[in-house]
């Protein structure tokens, strides 16, 4: 019980717990002191009363005692009438010796017994006094007394008390409500303040600390206290914002690096892959995250990475962390192509991660592979202009001379026609030599405007007058502006595509030749509907020297492809399902 | 071949080449054609053959020679008779080569092997050119 009451008051408010602890002692008090002031004031009149009805009674006792000794019965009623109208005497009886009564007070003349009672049965406010002649009982006095005055003086006191009591109530109220204002009012304005700051996040709105008293004591301590967390929070923002710069700063390096950065935990899984990797490699980032970093290496390396890792970790001895080697990675449509990879290690949350930086070195590596082509055809160059030279002119003279015996032999003989089968022997050698000439050492292209429509109609009716070609058809498609090319090299490099094609189909059949330019690019299209390059041969379609043909040199399609490129253009060759060949120029619009 | 040429000047023609056989194809079909053939196997001997005795009309030059590599006869040869037509061969036929020659003034650049039953015409045109 006076636990639950305790808990209860501790629930309350403030200005509520004031209210108890100021009401309720107030009251107390108030209704102690009424009350006791009441009792006393009541005993003491209560006693007065009792001693005036007795002396009354005493005094009325002794007078009838006077008047019956002196036998005067006129002076007893004399006397009980004049105690009419007594303020604290309702009546007076008087009985004789015999116990009969023999004088009354008027009123109320019902409040006589007609016999005297036995002093036994008579209490206050009655009281019975014998009356005495010389120490003989000769009857006796029955005085009736009442105390209406002091109920009445009773009622005043108390409502004077209750009065009072509702004053000190009403004060005791008062006072609680200034105790609130001055106590709670602060009070509630401070966790408002305090919840205004928490619901904002700013640091800036204050307490009132103007009061002397304890609750501006709290105030100021509160502004101080928010005085050093504002600045803490202004720190922390500026270290934030500090800390958000420096991520974006490295995230953008890592983001922007041409370099693939993979970051991968100690047991190898990956942590982070960047942008350069996913398009080196052709993941995504989701794809590799949380997979092991050895699902980007081919088989032997893969199965030997986590043998690796362990041995790493027991050990400590690394073979590739801090220096660079050269490695092979796997892309994700199971080709393989040359890194160069650096591998450092950090330590983050006490956790050992690897950081992989991997320079893809494809392009060099085919840069290199193109060098090489490069110095190799430029060796073929020189020596094919030192062939070709010491090739031709013997050529001549020999071609010269047969001709000129030819020329003496009887037309229609045997030897005439074995010389005219000599010259186109040297004749097929004079073109290797020029073949060889032509791609070992081509000429620089000479620019002009060149009508890529009319050079495409051009090659075709020159590769259509060889009767061989009877069969074949060419069809033209598209148009496209000039551009500022040689066109006497295009030329060349055309008509050999034409007669790949031709030759492919046995000289019946179909080319398209279609033509488009999107402003930038010429594009060129020889499309055959021959039977296709064989798997085999695609892989060195370029390399001089090689053909399918039973004659030819293999240099038509090099040589073309020389010359494109030496207009800064390239040559790719295409083998659709449908069947056939289609091979693609691409040239410049422009060349710089 | 040659039976049935026009009747065209009598020309004094001078064939350069260390070929032994264009030498005599050439020398052979022009003097069919009734041209004077000179040859010579050299640059030295080139030179000499235009400096001593009657100049000729036309020169057929070979570029490459054992004791000469580049334009420099020709430029001689130009100099030293400038009324004579020169008709160049070449095996080696690069850009610069043809370019030069017919800068210095060559009428014609022709790349071995070629056709020699053209020469009686060519060498024809090229003396009516010079004289002109």
């Amino acid at each position: 019980m006076v636990r639950r009451l305790t808990r209860g008051f501790s629930d309350l408010s403030i200005a509520r717990k004031a209210l108890v602890l100021g009401l309720v002692p107030t009251i107390l008090a108030l209704l102690v002191f009424t009350l006791s002031s009441l009792a006393a004031a009541y005993v003491i009149a209560h006693r007065t009363m009792v001693q005036d009805v007795n002396a009354q009674a005493t005094v009325l006792a002794e007078t009838i005692e006077a008047a019956v000794s002196s036998g005067d019965r006129h002076v007893v009623d004399q006397t009980v009438a004049a105690l009419q109208g007594h303020p604290r005497i309702d009546a007076v009886c008087v009985y004789d010796d015999a116990g009969q009564l023999a004088a009354a007070s008027q009123t109320p003349e019902a409040a006589c017994p007609a016999r005297q009672p036995p002093a036994a049965e008579v209490s206050f406010p009655q009281l019975l006094r014998p009356v005495l002649v010389e120490d003989r009982p000769r009857g006796a006095v029955l005085v009736t007394g009442h105390l209406r005055n002091l109920y009445a003086w009773t009622r005043t006191q108390g409502l004077v008390a209750a009065f009072a009591l509702a004053a000190g109530l009403v004060s005791a109220l008062w006072l609680t409500r200034r105790l609130q204002a001055s106590v709670s009012g602060p009070v509630i304005a401070l966790a408002e303040t305090a919840d205004r700051i928490a619901r904002s996040g700013d640091y800036s709105p204050r307490a009132d600390g103007a009061a002397a008293d304890e609750i501006g004591r709290l105030a100021r301590s509160f502004n101080t206290m928010l005085d050093v967390v504002e600045r803490s929070d202004q720190e922390r923002r500026r270290a934030e914002g500090a800390l958000r710069r420096s991520e974006a700063r490295w995230r953008a390096v890592i983001e922007c690096a041409t370099d693939a950065i993979i970051i991968a935990d100690r047991q190898g899984q990956v942590e982070a892959f960047n942008p350069a990797a996913e398009r080196i490699f052709g993941y995504s980032e989701e794809e590799v995250v949380g997979r092991n970093i050895s699902l980007l290496m081919p088989t032997p390396y893969r199965d030997e990475h986590d043998h690796y890792l362990a041995q790493y970790r027991e050990s400590g001895m690394a073979r590739i962390i801090g220096t660079g080697r050269d490695v092979t990675g796997l892309r994700r449509d199971g080709s393989t192509f040359p890194i160069r990879l650096a591998v450092g290690e950090m330590s983050l949350d006490g956790e050992g991660k690897f950081v992989g930086i991997l320079h893809d070195l494809t392009e060099r590596v085919e840069m290199e592979a193109r060098l090489r082509d490069q110095a190799a055809l430029t060796k073929l160059g020189e020596m094919a202009a030192v062939l070709a030279h010491e090739v031709k002119n013997p050529i001549a003279g020999v071609r010269g001379a047969i001709q000129i015996i030819g020329a003496r032999l009887a037309g229609g003989s045997r030897e005439a026609a074995v010389i005219a089968e000599i010259i186109s022997r040297l004749d097929t050698l004079g073109d290797l030599m020029k073949d060889l000439l032509l791609f070992a050492r081509p000429r620089e292209p000479r620019i002009a405007p060149v009508d890529v429509s009319s050079l495409l109609h051009g090659v075709a009716s020159l590769v259509l007058q060889d009767p061989a070609y009877e069969h074949l058809r060419i069809d033209i498609h598209g148009s496209a502006p000039s551009i500022h090319a040689d066109g006497e090299l295009l030329k060349i490099a055309l008509q050999n595509l034409v007669i790949n094609s031709a030759h492919a189909m046995d000289g019946r059949g179909r080319i398209d030749m279609r033509l488009k330019s999107d402003g930038l690019t010429c594009e060129i299209a020889v499309a055959d509907s021959g039977p296709g390059i064989p798997e085999d041969v695609r892989a060195k379609l370029f390399t001089p020297f090689v053909t399918t043909k039973a004659r030819g040199t293999g240099l038509g399609l090099a040589t073309a492809k020389r010359l494109v490129e030496a207009h800064r253009g390239t040559l790719s060759v295409d083998c659709p399902s449908r069947g056939g060949t289609t091979v693609t120029v691409q040239l410049p619009m422009h060349q710089a | 071949m040659t039976e049935e040429q026009p009747r065209v000047d009598r020309l004094c023609v001078l064939v350069v080449d260390d070929e032994l056989l264009i030498r005599w194809s050439v020398s052979e079909v022009l003097s069919a054609a009734g041209h004077q053939v000179t040859q010579a196997e050299s640059a030295a001997a080139a030179l000499c053959a235009v400096s001593n005795g009657r100049p000729p009309d036309v020169v057929v030059l070979d570029y490459r020679l054992p004791d000469s590599a580049d334009l420099g006869l020709l430029r001689a040869i130009r100099e030293r008779v400038p009324g004579a037509a020169v008709i160049f061969m070449t095996a080696f036929g690069t850009h610069d080569v043809v370019e030069g020659a017919l800068h210095l003034g060559a009428y014609r650049v022709l790349s071995k092997p070629f056709e020699v039953g053209e020469l009686p015409r060519l060498v024809a045109d090229a003396h009516a050119s010079a004289r002109r």
